[in-house]
């Protein structure tokens, strides 16, 4: 169903991608000449099963925009936000984002939130020549091979390659990795976590189990059996925790390694994942001025607590702040030439500049699990 | 090497167990009323969840077990009075569909009311003898509380079924039912009464399996059911649907198969090879390991 619903999307797409051009080209022309606000369109879900991760990054992003605002805006212009709720739909996005470009008259879209729908207005976005930027979609396809589309979260592969790295650093020689073969999340950082352990010699043995799995006993048997310094795994804190609480029956005590999908480990098994580190790019508790600045911030503002889509949100509007003050002229190409050219210090979730496939090098956050809690381990 | 092997049966014990007592279910019911109850399955999340709300609500763990093997009883009695009862004599496709229908209905009311986010019964109220943590050394392998007092409890289970069917009046009545329901009537067995007792026994055993698996794997969903049910139908059809001591051997075997597999091949192969050894069995032993041959009278 979700398949068909992303063909059908694409198609409409590539239907309606050489009017949007034509538009696109158009609007840019009169930008140039009259603009005097930068309008920036946003996508996201705010209602709909997503809606709470479309809501904090919408929240962290509006929240950057009226401190640029307030702080007088960016060369003298004033950001102007266009808001629009996507219910976390692709076909619902791509009708939004063509009216942004053809009624709203856009210079950049911020989203979307999801990475199925990023995918399909990336495409969009991209033969229209409209600068994208997602702050939180991880599929690493989104920003592949379109230049004028770029993302502020990291993406599934580069956990892995910086879990192996993290490692390594470690002196870990030996991994287990535990890998749900249904999960393309799972199955994308297990992939890059081999390929960079095998660099950095590190021995690693592979488990593999499907979504239908609650029975891990008899791999972690085999696992205790071949007695590896460090286990790996890739998945969401569920599956994590059904898969910790038999390896502590089992007796299985040894380093666990994460990737992001560990984060709410801590509300159900915190005893079970106690002393695990995984990849983050978000810790509440890091004492940096930046990050303690942001929360209190975001507290005042919305009366609730931040969690990382907050942040990547914030940090949008950060590293939109770093390249428009650079921009020349707010043509698509300058935005986009801008964005590309980003290297942007004092981020929440650490300070970053892109790849070739625009994709952002930043640092990553581990962060354990003790006593029940998520701290800051370090950076890497 | 050999303490792995061990400790790869030991693990196949305990998931076999949960398949023989869910398995149960399924065969007396078939034995009895020749009825696949496909929402015998969902019994045991009914089960599992009755635990988790009275725990909640700091209802000591055991009393919460006998909670929900009372209530699962009950409602697979009211499941037979409302849905099977009123088939009894029509074909039997009608009531293996309305099993389906019940099986969905069961699993769509739990996501109405307790919504699609898998619960977690806290570890903290499961008492020690119950514990997945406290382990006891057995020479070279240490197993856990858990382990032991499933397969320790599915045989106490099985023995006292067993004594019920043989020796019992109840038991005699439950037999002759299911060897001549119109013969047993004519002699002045309560047939209804016989049945429910079967689905109230059936459903009770489902739940006690329903609670362990939910203390094994500790998660409570909706759908949690599904999967250990199949299992289960196929451990009571691979030792001959409505044998007793098939539907025990049966889980076990399925246990045991599973866990080999996942220890020594893939845990993606365990779901293919089970199955695959179901269709064998169906293809040299088509009433299964202790199913009975039954040859048409003339």
């Amino acid at each position: 169903m979700k398949k068909l619903l992303l063909l059908m999307s694409l198609l409409v797409v590539f239907i309606l991608s050489c009017g949007g051009k034509k538009e696109a080209a158009e609007n840019g022309e009169k930008k140039t000449a009259e603009s005097d606000v930068i309008k920036i369109g946003v996508i996201g879900p705010l209602t709909g099963e997503v809606a709470q991760y479309g809501e904090a990054t919408i929240n962290g992003f509006k929240l950057k925009v009226k401190e640029i605002n307030e702080a007088g805006g960016i060369n003298g212009k004033k950001i102007e936000l266009v808001i629009s709720d996507s219910k976390g739909d692709s076909t619902e996005a791509v009708n939004i984002f063509k009216k942004m470009v053809s009624q709203d008259k856009i210079n950049l879209v911020v989203g979307e939130i999801i990475s199925s729908a990023s995918l399909a207005i990336a495409d969009l976005a991209q033969s229209a020549k409209v600068p994208m930027i997602t702050p939180t979609g991880t599929n690493f396809d989104i920003t592949k091979s379109k230049d004028y589309v770029f993302r502020t979260t990291f993406t599934d592969p580069y956990q892995g390659v910086v879990t192996a790295k993290y490692a390594h650093s470690k002196g870990i020689k030996s991994v287990a990795v535990l890998t749900n073969s249904s999960n393309d999340y799972a199955v994308g950082l297990a992939t890059s976590f081999k390929e960079e352990a095998a660099k950095n010699s590190i021995t690693v043995i592979e488990e593999k189990y499907t979504k239908d799995d609650k029975d891990f006993k008899s791999i972690l048997t085999k696992i205790k059996g071949q007695n590896p310094e460090a286990v790996f795994i890739p998945d969401y804190y569920n599956t994590i925790g059904l898969i910790l609480t038999q390896a502590n029956e089992l007796g299985l005590k040894t380093q666990y390694l994460g990737g992001d999908g560990w984060d709410g480990i801590q509300t159900n098994f915190g005893a079970a994942a106690e002393g695990a580190i995984f990849a983050s790019q978000f810790a509440p508790d890091d004492t940096a001025e930046v990050v303690q600045k942001f929360i209190a911030a975001y507290k005042a503002e919305y009366n609730a607590e931040p969690i990382v889509f907050a942040a990547l949100g914030y940090d949008t509007g950060s590293i939109l702040e770093a390249a428009l003050k650079s921009v020349k002229d707010l043509s698509p190409a300058s935005i986009r030439e801008a964005i590309a050219g980003t290297n942007a210090t004092n981020l929440i979730t650490g300070d970053l500049k892109y790849d070739a496939e625009r994709n952002p090098e930043k640092k990553v956050t581990f962060i354990e699990v003790k006593d029940g809690k998520l701290v800051l381990k370090e950076k890497l | 090497m050999f303490k792995n092997f061990i400790e790869q049966t030991i693990n196949g014990l305990q998931t076999g167990s949960i398949y023989a007592l869910i398995a149960l279910g399924y065969t007396m019911v078939y034995g009895i009323v020749k009825l696949i109850n496909f929402a015998h399955g969902d019994i045991l999340m009914v089960g599992a969840y009755t635990v988790f709300i009275a725990v909640s609500n700091s209802i000591p763990f055991p009393v919460a077990l006998i909670l929900a093997i009372v209530f699962c009883s009950v409602l697979g009695v009211v499941i037979d009075w409302f849905a099977y009862r009123p088939l009894r004599n029509a074909p039997r496709i009608s009531a293996l569909i309305t099993a389906i229908g019940i099986s969905f209905l069961l699993e769509s009311a739990a996501l109405i009311i307790f919504g699609a986010t898998p619960k977690i019964i806290d570890s903290k109220s499961i008492p020690a003898f119950l514990s997945p943590n406290i382990k006891i050394n057995l020479g070279i392998v240490n197993i856990s509380m858990l382990t032991i007092f499933v397969i320790f409890i599915t045989i106490v289970c099985m023995y006292i079924l067993n004594l019920f069917i043989k020796k019992t009046k109840l038991g005699k009545a439950t037999r002759a039912v299911s060897q001549d329901t119109g013969a047993a009537k004519l002699m002045g067995i309560n047939v209804n009464l016989t049945i429910a007792i079967t689905f109230a026994i059936g459903s009770g055993l489902g739940a006690l399996g329903g609670v362990l698996y939910a203390i094994m794997y500790p998660t409570v969903e909706p759908y949690m059911g599904m999967l250990p049910g199949l299992k289960a139908f196929i451990a009571a059809v691979f030792g001959g649907i409505g044998s007793i001591p098939g539907a025990m051997i049966g889980g076990y075997v399925l246990g045991i198969i599973e866990s080999y597999t996942k220890g020594y091949i893939s845990s993606t192969w365990a779901n293919p090879i089970v199955f695959g050894v179901l269709i064998l069995i169906l293809i040299f032993k088509p009433n299964g390991l202790f199913g009975k041959n039954l040859k048409e009278k003339v």
